[in-house]
């Protein structure tokens, strides 16, 4: 064998091994693999994930039932609200962590369980089958998948614990996957298909229901080929309303007694509403968004807004290239690939909320354009950006692998477009974990710094959940992440109390006099002054300041009334004697009794009452409280500004039913919600069958 | 009306002059090349407004590109 022979044996044994490399299966599988255990793999740990929008889950938290109510003592809102209208976070977050509580899983293994898992899985699935039409090569999918599932956006998201909105998220490209498939061919399978993702995303995070309704809607007028084809367009636009009418039959249980009780949920107040409020919440520059960089990454810090990073440029330098080969695509390719820039683009415009250039534009769509009231915080739209960049950089670096191979071929006859696809793949994939370097290098917060829960907070829980009779906790300036609540022993938060969030002014206003009858009248039994472990709730100028948690306590033990019984390390308790029951009156002959049904229903014992007396229920005051006595209904009236309460329709012993009107409201929603699911679930199967046996 | 400013009205009528969505991707591009230097040294206030400036170069071709084919399209189903 001649030197020539043996060095083209050579060369071929080689190109083999990249063609192997780049095709296989199992390669793609372990690359992937490899790659998400860089960059996640400070979630394998027995320890607790928390990030400040994570709540951490007691085991008590529903009581043991899954129902759903109209009305709730959750977190921090110790004295109740209108809650119908957060049902969908309800079902999707609460429900399913009460029940693997109950089934005996830690809080630990929960949560990994229903949202950390499901993330990884659930992106990686979902832009791998949005990708696969786009992208022919493996690993050129793996790089569409990294930079959907790893982009400093959603890793900043998990990080803080917005683990609802990333498995939003996870989900989008699995229905932008159904509408662009084939320029959205319109049959019944893909409409209820279609109708079940955009039901989910909306279930676990109604924002990013709304933004894929925005995708949807621009998608239908792109994919229209011919406008004067009215046929054609006419069937589009009933597809459309067809699957956003199912979606909002699905979404009855929540729906429902939102529209019917509008003003309770409707209510978000100058600090949400407010032209200043977006203008506050406008972190991300232009430059950033386009980029797909977000504005508090690495550290993210509320409001702390870190410099450019100029590598992060090439991102739409990459992107945008997508637009140089268009020439030789198929129609329907062209149009989405066109869509995808678009959707970039617009993602980058809106996610920069009012910051230059046209600011104003974004402040007009937040007054004027219905449902624009939820982006108040503009860098949601990051998402359209994250979306439009994991298929255009893949179709890129494809494209730039071929020219790579072909100019190769010149310098060296024997470069392969294996070689090349290798090359560029590798290239990316350094240059993407280099712009997440800090994940990749631990030096995130947040989720992906796994914490321990103090003891002292193990506890607490023990004292709080071993007493039954109904109390509630008082605490300054708020409860802590780890803090227990129930239904039996909901919390109550200073801050949101009293409407004030600065800590010294807390003080100053719990030291007023009235404040001890105020809180016998909300049957508070303790005072408690938290732990903070998590350095996240005594801050000044973002650092933790322990000064406040010691002037705090030394303030609040001075206080008379309130007497420190044994607390657990650092948490401090201290009781007030004899607080009111959860029924209470103001006159002194009655004698009450009462049992708790579930949050929307109580019966109510009462002896010796006097016509004209008045019973007290000790929660926020809404007037769709109410008593029913025989066929009368007594609405409920407000008592010192704050709790409900009844006037008594006549003498002597009886028994009364209260309840909140709105829970009706609830059970016709999910009535309908739950026919409509079992109809569409019913059709997409005899489809499927139908289909299997047609093959 | 900054000196960039004029520079980018003057290209901006010279592509719409050429009428070529490739010329308009081309100046996107460049424009985000060169902001990447500007934000280097911290010349914020050009670099910030060359970004701008790409972005529009990439929307105009992006629109060019979409009506395109819709015309594209009409005259194809006509025939």
């Amino acid at each position: 064998m001649s030197i020539t022979d043996a060095r083209d044996t050579e060369n071929s044994k080689s190109d083999k091994f990249y063609k192997k490399f780049m095709n296989s299966k199992y390669i793609f599988v372990c690359v992937g693999v490899f790659l998400f255990f860089l960059i996640f793999r400070f979630w394998i740990s027995q320890d607790i994930l928390s990030g400040s929008d994570l709540p951490y889950f007691h085991k008590e938290i529903i009581n043991n039932d899954f129902s759903l109510y109209s009305w709730s003592l959750s977190r921090g809102v110790g004295l109740g609200e209108f809650s119908a209208s957060m049902l969908w976070n309800y079902v999707s977050q609460v429900i399913p962590s009460a029940l693997l509580l109950n089934a005996g899983l830690s809080w630990q293994l929960s949560e990994k369980l229903l949202f950390f898992i499901p993330f990884l899985f659930l992106s990686c699935l979902s832009s791998f089958f949005l990708l696969r039409t786009f992208v022919k090569n493996r690993f050129f999918i793996l790089s569409g998948i990294l930079i959907y599932a790893a982009n400093t956006y959603i890793l900043t998201l998990l990080s803080g614990g917005q683990v609802m909105i990333a498995l939003s998220y996870s989900l989008l490209p699995f229905a932008v996957c159904l509408l662009t498939k084939k320029n959205f061919h319109i049959n019944l399978k893909n409409i209820l298909a279609l109708v079940i993702i955009t039901a989910l995303i909306f279930l676990l995070d109604i924002r990013i229901g709304y933004l894929f309704s925005i995708v949807f809607v621009l998608y239908l007028l792109v994919s229209i080929d011919n406008f004067l084809d009215f046929k054609k367009i006419l069937k589009k636009i009933t597809a459309l309303i067809f699957v956003f009418l199912l979606v909002l039959l699905l979404h009855s249980f929540w729906i429902l007694p939102m529209i019917k009780y509008q003003g309770k949920s409707i209510n978000f107040g100058n600090e949400y509403t407010s032209a200043a409020a977006i203008n506050f919440f406008s972190f991300a520059k232009f430059e950033n968004t386009i980029s797909l960089l977000h504005p508090n990454w690495p550290e993210n810090i509320f409001g702390k807004i870190s410099f450019m990073q100029v590598e992060f440029l090439l991102i739409p330098i990459l992107a945008y290239s997508s637009l140089f080969f268009l020439k030789n695509l198929g129609k329907n390719k062209k149009k989405n690939i066109l869509f995808f820039a678009f959707l970039g683009l617009i993602g980058s415009f809106l996610a920069k909320g009012s910051n230059p250039p046209f600011g104003f534009i974004y402040i007009w769509m937040f007054e004027h354009i219905p449902g624009f009231i939820m982006f108040r915080d503009s860098t949601k739209f990051y998402i359209f950006i994250a979306l439009s960049y994991s298929i255009l950089i893949p179709f890129v670096l494809y494209n730039l692998s071929k020219i790579v191979s072909l100019h190769g071929q010149k310098i060296y006859k024997k470069f392969s477009e294996n070689y090349a696809l290798f090359i560029v793949f590798l290239i990316f994939t350094i240059f993407w974990l280099l712009t997440i370097r800090q994940a990749v290098f631990g030096q995130l917060g947040g989720t992906f710094k796994p914490t321990k829960m103090p003891p002292e907070y193990v506890k607490l829980e023990e004292l709080l959940s071993s007493q039954d009779k109904f109390y509630r906790t008082f605490w300054i300036p708020s409860i802590q992440r780890f803090g227990f609540y129930s239904q039996n022993h909901p919390a109550i938060t200073a801050k949101d109390f009293y409407k004030i969030y600065d800590n010294n002014k807390i003080i100053s206003r719990f030291n007023q006099p009235e404040n001890k009858e105020l809180l016998k009248k909300i049957s508070v039994k303790y005072v408690i002054i938290p732990f903070d472990s998590q350095e996240e709730l005594f801050l000044k100028d973002r650092v933790f300041d322990d000064k406040q948690y010691q002037d705090i306590f030394s303030n609040v033990k001075k206080i008379n009334w309130l007497s420190e019984v044994k607390g657990f390390g650092k948490i401090k308790i201290l009781e007030i004697k004899n607080p009111k029951e959860h029924f209470w009156s103001p006159s002194k002959n009655i004698i009450l009794s009462y049992s708790y049904i579930n949050p929307t229903k109580y019966r109510l014992k009462v002896k010796n009452a006097i016509k004209g007396d008045r019973i007290v229920f000790s929660e926020n005051f809404d007037s769709n409280w109410v008593v029913k006595n025989e066929n009368q209904i007594i609405r409920s009236q407000q008592y010192d500004k704050l709790l409900n309460s009844f006037k008594l329709p006549k003498n002597g012993d009886y028994i009364l039913d209260v309840y909140y009107e709105p829970q009706k409201w609830v059970e016709v929603g999910t009535m309908i919600s739950g026919v409509t699911l079992i109809a569409v679930m019913f059709i997409l199967a005899f489809i499927l069958l139908k289909e299997r046996f047609r093959k | 009306m900054k000196p960039q400013d004029i520079l980018y009205l003057v290209v901006l009528g010279f592509l719409i002059y050429k009428r070529n969505p490739n010329l308009f991707v081309w100046a996107g591009i460049f424009c985000f090349v060169i902001s990447i230097p500007l934000f280097a040294f911290w010349i914020f206030f050009t670099a910030e407004h060359l970004v701008w400036y790409g972005a529009s170069f990439i929307l105009i071709a992006v629109t060019v590109f979409i009506f395109g084919e819709f015309k594209n399209l009409s005259s194809l189903k006509r025939e």
